[in-house]
């Protein structure tokens, strides 16, 4: 298709289909048009308007927002549907000036004039003709198939796309990755039978994958590859929803942002009969920005509240939480109370960059052993770190703080001063139980921390 | 009215035959295909084919496969193609569009329809070949 605007724009070259239920108006319509040049069919229904430009496809289509049988709105739907007519112009009139008529309009992808300005009216086709571009002279004819039945399925496909559109955005109320990625799959499970089914996150640190348990591997190494997302963090749902692989599957990727913020990949692995699919496809991928959106940002939020910018541990408030959350699982653990020994020399030599570098350290190492032993990690403020270990004794409790001792003296920091540092610390170790405060607990392993600082620092100490 | 020579691409004898009768009444002459990979074979052995018509369920080669083949031919791109199918599916036809078709038509056609369709897109392409 060319853009109309190379050639100059006369209406002798125009066909309108002009749809008028009263007969004498049609007349006035008609006329007005004839004077400018243009050539007119001037129709009573939309009915009789839908099946003359599918056969003939003109230049516009001019007809009442509102009418008896089929609106001016659905002849519009219509006509933007079929592949004959996709292109025409429609410009669709009401009484007066009815803010509403003109935003159904837009919304429906025609222009809008005043049913009182005849001029506005011509004004309105003129432009819109203009800006058309032109089509091939492609047409339908439609055989016994009733054009009624033709509106009433495409308002109804425009209907469904509506509902499954709001049923993804609801997703947003997910608020999380996990949730959004077990909803979307019950969701587009029933709209779309897969094989598998994919979501990445935009740094690709996660995959979910919906797949059905007998053909998980393939549809893993699948989804990794069609997400490019070889490498990360897999959330699985396997149940029997998705059906067993067939030769011939097609796979289906779509990015999916939100302005020009990237949020990740969807990919589904789909028979190809399902011409349908791709429309699917791809409406649910634009609708799911929002819900990832708000999923990215609740948790991102989430993180920030809990964890301690520099260190990236646990912060105070995140660990008194998670600890008391701890207390329904066993009946003790053992508490480990690290203080960085003589932080202030560090400061005084390395500079707060220096002294920024040993606490990075020192969280990355509790970070490590937290997640390898199961623990949690927290700064408790200053260079003080708290490290808790559940259901274990003293003698395992102390062999983790002193492992964790050794490990944060091996590391050898670069100051910006350009000479290289290492740090020591002293730890206090208590067991305690879930039944007793945590502050008894602190005290006690406070108490043993201060008598290894007294003893000559670089040790742990037990209660 | 200029001579017409118009190709009926379709798996169905019936078909075929309610075609010819519906043309040759009016002195345009017909030749047969009985699927897509006949039917393009066909094309490039007759260089004076003016419309051809297509089903587009067929064996061996479907007709929407047969027209993006056909198409794709520099020679034929003019050659104007109408579908002709008990198929309406807006998607297909999208596709037929896409591909070049010159139009669409639903099965069970209308006699007087059909021959309005063919003289449209044989015309047209008479000009453009005569170009």
């Amino acid at each position: 298709m060319i853009p109309r605007e190379a050639t100059r724009f006369l209406p002798e070259d125009h066909t309108l289909v002009v749809v008028e239920p009263h007969a004498p108006a049609r007349e006035v319509l008609i006329r007005r048009f004839r004077a400018q040049g243009y050539r007119v069919i001037g129709l009573a229904t939309t009915v009789e308007a839908a099946t003359e430009a599918l056969l003939h496809p003109p230049s516009a289509v001019i007809a009442p927002m509102w009418m008896s049988g089929f609106s001016g709105v659905q002849l519009c739907q219509l006509l933007k549907a079929e592949a004959a007519t996709a292109h025409i112009p429609v410009v669709l009139t009401s009484p007066g000036e009815e803010h509403l008529g003109r935003l159904w309009a837009e919304l429906s992808g025609a222009s809008w004039a005043s049913e009182g300005s005849m001029g506005a009216l011509l004004r309105t086709v003129a432009r819109s003709i203009s800006a058309a571009p032109v089509g091939g002279g492609f047409f339908t004819i439609l055989g016994d198939i009733d054009i009624r039945d033709r509106i009433a399925a495409e308002l109804d496909r425009r209907l469904f796309e509506s509902l499954l559109a709001a049923e993804v955005r609801s997703l947003a109320a997910c608020e999380s990755f996990e949730r959004l990625f077990d909803q979307l799959s019950q969701l587009l499970s029933r709209v779309l039978p897969y094989a598998w089914l994919a979501l990445s996150t935009d740094a690709r640190d996660r995959l979910g994958v919906h797949a059905c348990p007998e053909h998980r591997d393939a549809a893993l190494a699948e989804a990794r590859k069609a997400t490019s997302a070889p490498d990360c963090e897999v959330l699985e749902v396997l149940d029997s929803d998705p059906r067993a692989p067939r030769s011939g599957d097609v796979i289906l990727v779509a990015e999916i942002s939100s302005g020009r913020t990237f949020l990740g990949t969807l990919a589904v692995s789909l028979a190809p009969s399902r011409h349908d699919g791709r429309a699917f496809f791809d409406l649910v991928a634009r609708e799911l920005a929002l819900p990832m959106r708000v999923a990215m940002l609740v948790e991102e939020a989430y993180t920030l509240a809990r964890t301690d910018p520099l260190t990236a541990v646990l912060n105070r408030r995140a660990f008194v939480e998670r600890l008391a959350a701890m207390g329904n699982e066993g009946r003790g653990y053992a508490l480990c109370y690290l203080d960085l020994d003589h932080f202030k020399a560090v400061n005084d030599r390395h500079g707060h960059a220096g002294g920024d570098l040993a606490l990075k350290a020192v969280g990355r190492i509790l970070r490590e052993r937290s997640e390898a032993a199961g623990g949690l990690a927290c700064r408790w403020g200053g260079e003080e770190f708290l490290f808790v270990l559940p259901g274990a004794g003293l003698e395992a409790g102390l062999r983790e703080a002193e492992r964790i001792r050794e490990e944060i003296a091996a590391v050898v920091l670069h100051a910006p001063t350009g000479e290289d540092f290492a740090v020591r610390i002293s730890a206090g170790l208590a067991v305690g139980l879930f039944s007793e405060p945590f502050e008894a607990v602190l005290t006690r392993a406070d108490a043993m921390l201060y008598r290894a600082k007294d003893e000559g620092r670089d040790r742990v100490l037990a209660a | 009215m200029p001579y017409l020579k118009v190709l009926i691409v379709d798996d169905s004898q019936t078909v075929r035959d309610s075609v010819r009768e519906v043309l040759t009444a009016v002195g345009i002459c017909v030749i047969e295909a009985a699927d897509g990979e006949e039917g393009r074979q066909l094309i490039d052995l007759t260089p004076d084919i003016s419309v051809v018509l297509c089903d587009v369920n067929m064996p061996q080669m479907d007709g929407l496969s047969m027209l993006e083949q056909v198409k794709r031919h520099p020679e034929h791109a003019g050659l104007p193609i109408l579908m002709l199918t008990t198929d309406g599916d807006p998607a297909l036809v999208r596709r037929a569009r896409d591909a070049g078709a010159s139009g669409w038509i639903v099965k069970p056609f209308q006699d007087h329809l059909l021959l309005a369709a063919v003289r449209r897109v044989g015309q047209a392409g008479g000009q453009r070949a005569a170009k």
